[in-house]
């Protein structure tokens, strides 16, 4: 049976019992008060007496984190650039970290040349103007840069970020997952399906077998470079099963011999240019 | 963009046979022409439902005929449009998906470059019965045939008021627009869509709020696979008696499903739900070799054995079977193929696809794939088949979204259906299927392409 008002009378009981408490200052910090054990205090990062960072982005803080919810990019300490990754592929940035503990330089993105290409920013302007700037057309947005330079410039990204006014994080998250290219590739870029009907279909054997053709493994260039290999899920090969794409072109079904046949044709076909060039 | 004619993309290849009745005018029908799909009795359903019907009715005539998500969930449809038409706000929203989210499920994308119009009867219909009067289709972006056609129909049906401002001289109207999606499974899963639709990153979030509640821009929001939206239609213009013709009791009418894997002529195949799996494996020609498996539900899916091919194909026999309807993905698999290494590949496949949000998904996949990789490597610890269970029921209990909750279905199955296998793998290093050779080289994660 519940009497109405019983809990608010419960509840300034305590009221008022705080009320006419003894007030008392704890001296801290010669007494201390007892903390739970993870407590780490307030998190924030600190500034220099010049208003600058002083984060040095040495992952530490992303090591611990129980959670694995901590990720950054930028520059250390001593100007090397620090790759940035989503927080989704959390083994890939360990790597960094482990070279730093090393006392090796933190490892450099694979194409250092081109990791701040200039970009056509006027007509870049234009396509989000186009689009109305509206968040919604991100992804168009997106798919327009990877159509004239192959990948999304970091700086593509930059100008999407500002002059969208959409945070840094969420146009990266976005382009991220949403299966766009991040890194340039050099040469003609062979992607292998591995999507489950590819795989049940034999795709397993083009892929070893291109590897040990080309010498490289997935992600790397051919030392030529002509050919960059990588695999993907999202060839959505079909019926083609096992399929593999070179460029924007997906062919298959391929046996083995097909599969090397047609790399080795395309690979003396001249690349098209991508950077900074409109491709018509 | 090239100009493609009327036929499908290589990719989709449509086998013959079945209980055709979405696919039966896919081919007959002109995709690039109003005027053909008319002839074919196109727009007769969106016409009886706005003209004759109204919204109530054609929700009801839904009901009526039983018709259930065909995106793998199952949810009633007519249930679904109820709860959207009873949500308060003012500008309702309908998106049909069509991100086909596994690319090895090739059902929505047949009917996006053979049958446009179909899709947008659906969203129209379905527009109209739950009052929005926004209308998106969301389509993958290296879809660029369907893209085309889906917004050369719109167009055409805008200029025939079929669509756009005052439908057929109604006061219903409904813009429908074209949104080229992400490439990536999760971006099929509803809240995830409308979160990349916002702009976002194309995470789930947690719901309720459900969307029909609150969904895109905070408006009441319905989201539906592009083939639910082409059954409606077929209901709106057959009526639900005929619907039901074909089908079981608790689920009628069929279901594109694609069957892949070793089988003779792999391609797509319109069933009516509750056809026994041999049937369906029948239609691509039948297994090469023997048969040892079925993968049913892709990756969210599971297997089930050879002696349990008279499984009828339907939401619940298969749920029970451990499996998925998933979005119709049905993979065969002979006595050449290893199980487990077939388990960690569809683990594999989701480690690789986890948006990353929920940390049961993203660190649970990557423990159980190496966890399967120890046992590969005939290198297991003492309570790894434990662990198996025991992760993936608390990864299944703690999920964000269906894509994680059944994850790990494929290994589960596998695990209870051939035990000997996984011992033969973890004990003696030894592979039943003579599948695997050796030990493995696959690194765990392959980086994400151009990272």
């Amino acid at each position: 049976m519940t009497i109405p008002g019983l809990g608010i009378l419960k509840g300034l009981r305590q009221t008022a019992r705080n009320y006419w408490a003894p007030k008392v200052t704890n001296q801290y910090p010669e007494s201390r008060p007892t903390m739970p054990d993870r407590w780490r205090g307030r998190l924030d990062l600190i500034y220099d007496p010049f208003g600058e960072h002083k984060c040095e982005v040495c992952f530490q803080c992303a090591q611990v984190c129980p959670v694995e919810a901590i990720d950054m990019s930028g520059f250390d300490s001593s100007g090397n650039r620090i790759r940035y990754g989503l927080p989704e592929i959390y083994d890939e940035r360990k790597d960094p970290n482990a070279y730093r503990r090393a006392g090796l330089p933190a490892m450099p993105m694979r194409n250092a040349a081109r990791w701040d290409e200039e970009i056509d920013t006027p007509w870049l302007r234009g396509v989000i103007d186009g689009f109305g700037g509206k968040p919604e057309a991100l992804v168009a947005i997106f798919s327009a840069v990877e159509e004239r330079y192959g990948y999304l410039p970091e700086r593509a990204l930059r100008e999407a970020s500002e002059r969208m006014s959409i945070h840094w994080a969420q146009i990266f998250g976005a382009a991220g997952l949403g299966g766009f290219r991040l890194l340039p590739a050099d040469g003609h870029l062979v992607t292998i399906c591995t999507c489950a009907a590819c795989r049940f279909a034999g795709g397993d054997a083009l892929l070893t077998a291109l590897r040990a053709d080309l010498g490289i493994e997935p992600g790397e260039t051919t030392a030529d470079g002509t050919i960059t290999l990588e695999t993907s899920d999202e060839v959505a090969a079909g019926a083609l099963s096992p399929a593999l794409r070179i460029d924007t072109l997906v062919y298959g079904p391929l046996t083995v011999e097909q599969g090397r046949h047609v790399v080795g044709e395309r690979r003396k076909a001249p690349v098209r240019a991508r950077s900074g060039q409109p491709v018509a | 963009m090239t100009d493609s004619g009327t036929s499908l993309s290589p990719q989709i290849r449509i086998l013959p046979g079945g209980d055709q009745r979405l696919l039966a005018e896919i081919g007959v029908v002109d995709p690039n022409s109003l005027d053909s799909y008319r002839k074919a009795g196109g727009y007769a359903g969106l016409r009886r439902a706005v003209e004759k019907l109204g919204p109530e009715a054609t929700i009801d005539e839904v009901a009526a005929a039983g018709l259930r998500g065909r995106g793998g969930g199952g949810y009633p449809t007519a249930d679904k449009w109820r709860a959207a038409r009873a949500a308060s706000g003012d500008s309702k929203v309908v998106v049909a998906n069509l991100i086909g989210a596994d690319p090895t499920a090739l059902g929505d994308r047949a009917l996006a470059e053979g049958n446009p119009h179909l899709l947008l009867e659906g969203l129209l219909v379905a527009a109209f019965a739950t009052g929005a009067s926004d209308a998106i289709i969301a389509v993958r972006r290296d879809w660029t045939v369907a893209i085309e056609r889906l917004r050369a129909a719109i167009a055409e049906a805008e200029a025939a008021h079929l669509a756009g401002y005052l439908v057929l001289g109604t006061d219903f109207s409904c813009v429908v627009r074209v949104w080229e999606g992400a490439v990536a499974l999760v971006a099929g899963e509803e809240t995830a869509l409308l979160a990349a639709l916002a702009g976002d990153r194309g995470m789930p979030v947690i719901r309720p709020p459900y969307p029909t509640e609150r969904g895109l821009g905070g408006a009441p929001t319905t989201v539906q696979n592009g083939e639910t939206l082409a059954h409606a239609a077929w209901i709106a213009s057959h009526g639900a008696k005929k619907f039901r013709a074909i089908g079981s009791k608790e689920a009628p009418g069929t279901k594109l499903v694609t069957v892949y894997g070793r089988v003779a002529q792999p391609g797509l195949v319109e069933v009516a739900l509750g056809t026994p799996l041999s049937e369906i494996v029948a239609l691509a020609g039948g297994g090469t070799g023997t048969t040892k498996a079925v993968f049913v539900g892709g990756p969210g899916g599971g297997a089930l054995s050879a002696d349990q091919l008279d499984t009828r194909y339907d939401y619940e026999p298969l749920h029970a079977a451990g499996a998925g309807i998933g979005l119709g993905q049905v993979l065969v698999a002979d006595t050449d193929t290893c199980m487990v290494d077939s388990a960690r590949f569809f683990l594999d496949y989701s480690a690789r696809e986890a948006c990353g949000k929920a940390v049961p998904c993203r660190i649970g996949t990557k423990r159980l794939v190496e966890t399967l990789d120890r046992i590969l490597a005939a290198s297991p610890r003492p309570n790894d088949l434990l662990l198996l269970r025991e992760l993936s029921r608390k990864m299944t209990d703690t999920a964000l979204c269906h894509l994680e909750a059944r994850a790990p279905g494929p290994m589960l199955t596998t695990l209870d259906r051939f035990p000997d296998e996984y011992r033969a793998h973890a004990e003696r290093g030894e592979c039943l299927a003579g599948a695997c050779k050796g030990s493995r080289v696959a690194p765990l994660l392959a980086p994400l392409a151009g990272l």
